[in-house]
């Protein structure tokens, strides 16, 4: 296994783990938090919600214009 | 229960909210196929993307002014959901350090096609017109949860 082979392994890895954490909270019926769960407790304060927008924005300038 | 009407105990509101996702979607994948003909570092590029930039700016500004005067009237945020922190919610802490982490060591080693970050991971999706239909619509997906919930 190459080098680039063993980091595309792990980034395979947190994205199953995503994948699986995402999947518990369906399953759990509540019990586990998903995503959205999580990112309605971060945008609960206009801090948190203008912080997590402007990462947004900068993530898509970044990724689709320059 | 009228379809914007108020909800009582586990009756869910129908047609209004489902409609405004409806044709949030049916924008999203429009304005996606329209950004995947463009390329980065154009004109047309920047266009597209500053549009979904501003729209989520005012739409970011119109939710926290329309929760701060909910909140004069009910202090747990208006609309009775606020939301509190369980120690479940620390693996989806721990996961999001994991990636920042695993970014950092891959954006700090040398070379880039050794070490793919995130960013060099979006761009081979990119690369594709469907692709980058893919991404952008994921893009603009985060966005709509980020600005609704």
């Amino acid at each position: 296994v190459s080098g680039r082979h063993a980091i595309l392994v792990v980034w395979g890895l947190l994205g199953a783990g995503v994948v699986l954490a995402q999947t518990a909270a369906l399953v759990s019926k509540g019990r586990f938090p998903g995503l959205g769960t999580v990112v309605r407790r971060l945008t609960y304060r206009p801090v948190g919600r203008s912080l997590l927008v402007l990462a947004w924005m900068w993530l898509g300038w970044h990724a689709f214009a320059r | 229960v009228r379809p914007d009407g108020p909800t009582h105990g586990t009756v869910r509101p129908l047609g209004g909210e489902r409609r405004r996702v409806t044709a949030a979607v049916i924008v999203g994948l429009g304005y996606s196929v329209l950004a995947s003909f463009t390329h980065p570092f154009t004109l047309n590029a920047d266009l597209v993307t500053a549009a979904a930039v501003v729209a989520g700016a005012l739409a970011t500004t119109w939710q926290i002014r329309r929760r701060s005067t909910a909140a004069r009237v009910r202090p747990d945020g208006g609309d009775g959901t606020r939301a509190r922190w369980t120690p479940l919610s620390l693996v989806w802490v721990a996961l999001a350090a994991a990636v920042t982490g695993w970014e950092l060591f891959c954006f700090l080693s040398q070379p880039r096609t050794r070490y793919p970050t995130l960013s060099a991971l979006l761009d081979s999706l990119d690369s594709t017109r469907v692709g980058k239909a893919v991404a952008f619509g994921a893009w603009l997906a985060l966005g709509f949860l980020l600005v609704t919930r």
